[in-house]
Order: C-alpha cells, then sequence, then structure tokens
C-alpha cells in the first residue's frame, strides 16, 4: 500500500481571532470557523465572496443565539445557516464555480507532500464534482466532516432514510468515478 | 460516528489510497486561517459598531416575543409601507402588489434579522424594501407558492409533517431552498445523462494525462524491471513538467535509470550537473553512495 500523504489539519481557530468578538460568538467562531469556510465552498459560494459569506453567517448566528442548541447540534445548525447564505450568494453572484481555487496548503515536509496534497485536493473536487448537488451534501457531511447521520438529517430537513439514500448512492458513484480515472490513468 | 451509520470510507480496508487522501485534502487541506482573522475582525466591529442597536433589539425580540414576532413586525411594517405608498402614487404600475408584501418572501427573513440591529425608531421609520433580485416580484411570488405546494405534497406522500419553523417566510425560504436544490438536482442529472451518452459516442478519446508526482511515481515503479519505460516516462515529465516542483527527484530517479541501463558517461554527466545547481540537496549522498556501488565516480 502507498505511503499516504500527512496533512496537518488546523481545525481551531487562533484566539486572537476571535478576541473581539462576543463570548460566546467567540467560542461558535473559534470552534467552528473553519468548518463553516468548508462548508460554503461545498455549498459553491466563490473564493472572492468567502469572506462575506463567512461574515454573514455568524451575523446570523449572534442574532440567533438563542437557537443554539447543544454543541453535538452546532454543525448541523451552522450548515442550515451556511445553505441559505449560500443560496443567497449564489443568487447574487451567477452559477457556482466548477473549478477549485488551489489555496496554499498546511506545510508539508518535503515538496513532494506539498505537490501531493494539492493533488489530492484537486480530485477530491473532481470527484464532488460527478455527485448530484443532494448526494454531494450528504457525502461530505458524512464523509470528509465526519457528521453522525442523524445531524445530517436534521441539517437538509430530510428523513434519515433518504440521507442514507442518499450517502449509499454517492458512494457507489464516487467509487465508480475513481476506479475510471485510475483505469484511464494506466498506461 | 456512533449512530449506526456504514464505516467511513477514509477507515474502510478496501478504499482506494487516492479517494482516502482526497476525502482528508477536503477536510485539511485548505488554509483558512487567514480569512477567519480578517473575517473575525470585521465581525467584531461591525458589532460593536452596532452595539446599541443589537441591545436595543434584544430588548425588542423579547419584548415581542422572539424572533417570530420580529418578523410579524417587518411584515407587517411592510404592508403598512405598501398602503401608504399606493395612497400616496394614486396605485401606478411601479407600486408594489399588495399580495406581495403580505405573502412568503424570504428576503424578508434576512431582512428582519438585518433590521434587529437597527434602533427601534428607525424601524418604524423604514421603507420597506420587497425585492432585491433580478426577478420580477410576481415570478417570486409564484416561485413560492411553487415551491410551497411541492413541500407540502411532498409532506404528504412521505407522511412527514411539515416543519413548523416559527414563521411563515422560514418555511417558505426552506421550502425554494429545497425547490432549488431539487430543480439543479434534475438539471444536473439532465446534464450527466448527456454526458454520458456523448462519451459513450466518442472514439479514441485521448488518454488522461498523469499528473506531476503520478507520473513520476510511475517512472519510480518501472525503474527496477523496466528500466526502459521509466526512462520515457522520465522524459515526458521534463517535457510537461520542465520547471515543476518535482525536478530535483526527477534527476535523480534519471541518473539512477540510466545506472540500470548501463549508460554510466550519461550518468554521470547529469550527476556533475545535478551536484552543481543543487550542491545541498539531500539526495547527494544517496546519488554518491550509488555511484560508488557501481564503481562510477562524478
Amino acid at each position: 500500500m502507498a505511503t499516504r500523504a500527512v496533512i496537518v489539519s488546523t481545525t481551531r481557530v487562533p484566539c486572537e481571532s476571535a478576541a473581539g468578538l462576543p463570548p460566546q460568538l467567540r467560542d461558535v467562531f473559534a470552534e467552528h470557523g473553519p468548518f463553516v469556510c468548508r462548508s460554503l465552498r461545498y455549498l459553491g459560494v466563490h473564493e472572492p465572496d468567502l469572506d462575506d459569506a463567512v461574515q454573514e453567517v455568524f451575523l446570523v448566528v449572534h442574532q440567533r443565539s438563542s437557537d443554539y442548541e447543544e454543541k453535538g447540534r452546532a454543525r448541523s445548525w451552522l450548515y442550515s445557516i451556511c445553505t441559505r447564505v449560500a443560496h443567497a450568494q449564489r443568487r447574487k453572484h451567477g452559477r457556482r464555480q466548477k473549478e477549485p481555487v488551489m489555496l496554499e496548503t498546511t506545510a508539508a515536509a518535503t515538496q513532494l507532500e506539498h505537490v501531493q496534497n494539492r493533488e489530492a485536493l484537486a480530485l477530491g473536487w473532481q470527484l464532488l464534482q460527478a455527485l448530484p448537488a443532494e448526494q454531494r451534501e450528504v457525502f461530505v457531511l458524512y464523509e470528509v466532516e465526519d457528521m453522525p447521520m442523524s445531524e445530517i438529517a436534521q441539517a437538509l430537513s430530510c428523513p434519515l432514510q433518504t440521507a442514507y439514500s442518499r450517502l449509499h448512492k454517492a458512494r457507489e458513484r464516487i467509487l465508480a468515478e475513481v476506479q475510471r480515472l485510475s483505469a484511464e490513468a494506466k498506461p | 460516528m456512533t449512530d449506526g451509520g456504514p464505516p467511513p470510507l477514509k477507515s474502510a480496508g478496501d478504499t482506494p489510497d487516492e479517494l482516502v487522501r482526497a476525502l482528508q485534502a477536503l477536510r485539511d487541506g485548505n488554509r483558512d486561517a487567514a480569512r477567519l482573522a480578517r473575517v473575525g475582525e470585521r465581525l467584531g466591529a461591525q458589532i460593536a459598531g452596532s452595539g446599541a442597536g443589537a441591545s436595543a433589539s434584544s430588548g425588542l425580540v423579547r419584548m415581542i416575543g422572539g424572533k417570530a414576532g420580529v418578523a410579524a413586525l417587518a411584515i407587517g411594517v411592510g404592508v403598512l409601507g405598501v398602503i401608504g405608498y399606493r395612497m400616496m402614487d394614486g396605485g401606478r404600475e411601479t407600486a408594489v402588489p399588495a399580495g406581495e408584501a403580505s405573502g412568503a418572501k424570504p428576503s424578508v427573513v434576512m431582512q428582519a434579522v438585518q433590521t434587529e440591529q437597527q434602533p427601534q425608531a428607525q424601524l418604524q421609520q423604514q421603507e420597506p424594501r420587497v425585492v432585491v433580485t433580478a426577478e420580477s416580484s410576481e415570478e417570486r411570488a409564484s416561485k413560492v407558492e411553487v415551491a410551497q405546494a411541492r413541500s407540502v405534497s411532498r409532506a404528504r406522500r412521505a407522511k412527514v409533517p411539515v416543519v413548523e419553523t416559527a414563521t411563515a417566510t422560514e418555511t417558505a425560504t426552506e421550502a425554494e431552498t429545497e425547490a432549488e436544490a431539487e430543480t439543479e438536482t434534475e438539471a444536473e442529472t439532465e446534464a450527466e445523462k448527456r454526458k454520458a451518452d456523448t462519451e459513450k459516442k466518442v472514439v479514441g478519446k485521448a488518454p488522461v494525462q498523469l499528473s506531476e508526482s503520478a507520473l513520476l511515481s510511475q517512472a519510480r515503479r518501472l525503474a527496477v524491471e523496466k528500466p526502459e519505460d521509466a526512462l520515457k516516462l522520465l522524459r515526458e515529465h521534463a517535457q510537461r513538467f520542465a520547471s515543476g516542483m518535482l525536478t530535483p527527484e526527477r534527476e535523480v530517479l534519471t541518473i539512477e535509470v540510466l545506472r540500470r541501463l548501463g549508460r554510466s558517461g550519461e550518468a554521470t554527466q547529469r550527476l556533475q550537473a545535478f551536484e552543481a545547481k543543487y550542491p545541498h540537496s539531500i539526495y547527494l549522498r544517496r546519488l554518491e553512495r550509488g555511484a560508488a556501488a557501481t564503481g562510477q565516480r562524478p
């Protein structure tokens, strides 16, 4: 088995970024800021619009802080807010991007790892584009964000069985796409 | 995950490595620290700047019974504003239809959220802005109606109660969101079918080109058993990625493959050039060991 690329994850925002925020919002921002950024990207928000979209999400969070339930459900609540904000952004700025903007990846030990990380990210986006929107949402929330299915169903406002069905179909498509790409790449 | 879902692909033993890496990269491969630092500052300034409004709006929310009351108040203000507008303009065509102001209107939700920031006095004087998109108000209203109808009929079929959210406008927002998603899904499914049909008709499709690292990995795999084939891939790599980030690695592998093919003169020349270009490379020791093992010395 080939060595898997090591990607260092930074999941919590440094405290200085959130220092000026009210206490409860600061905690949510620090804990879930990266998740909100990723969610908005999955939902098709353009990179140039991402700052505004993230700000809008947390402004809604601030305004609706009384809706913030127990921590375990925070991400499903945040994701549903991201969905609305992303839709509004798309109406404002047009269709979603098809090509991901390749941002600088996290620190890699060698140049080879750096290149592998970028290529892995490009492949990830390519695979997601192969899915219809409904399947893509379930797939990223389960397979990438490790969200439990019950939370996913709540975030997407769909029955649990529907979420399972979408995941199953998404997996089949993704695995078929990976096989197709591998077969085409062989000399 | 403890809710009985299937094992995640990342931890399943039979998931292809490239898929595992791709899933990890989607999660961890983008740096957003700088973005969040910027947004955090802006958000802090925005909230601090509307601090008086925020505290007033909190009181407003409590007084009128939460977000449902705020949204209802905003709708009511909108209705009053429309009636006043019609009276002033004598019913010109540019007046907003009354149904629009009182009907489900997703933008009012965001408007309600935004107006929470404003002092109560300003709220009473605010003119209602009904539509901010390019769609006409009639198109938007009919779209929302269709979305609502679909949501209700779907809920009936599924025997799932329609989610009773705090306001009718939120229901419409979710219904419209769902309708849009469904429309997009249908459109994307159609696009996919057309793409699949087109692909079936294509004959002699050009092979997918390997990426920079994949091409080098492929050459490395062939270096021992099929060094001639490895050299061809390395030449291709040099053409396609002349200034690529893996140039040193390619050069090292090329030197080793040339040695394996018995082309020691070429290998030595290339090693000398490599040493001159990358005098501090970590690969030099390995190359020199290889040269010593085959009796060659740069």
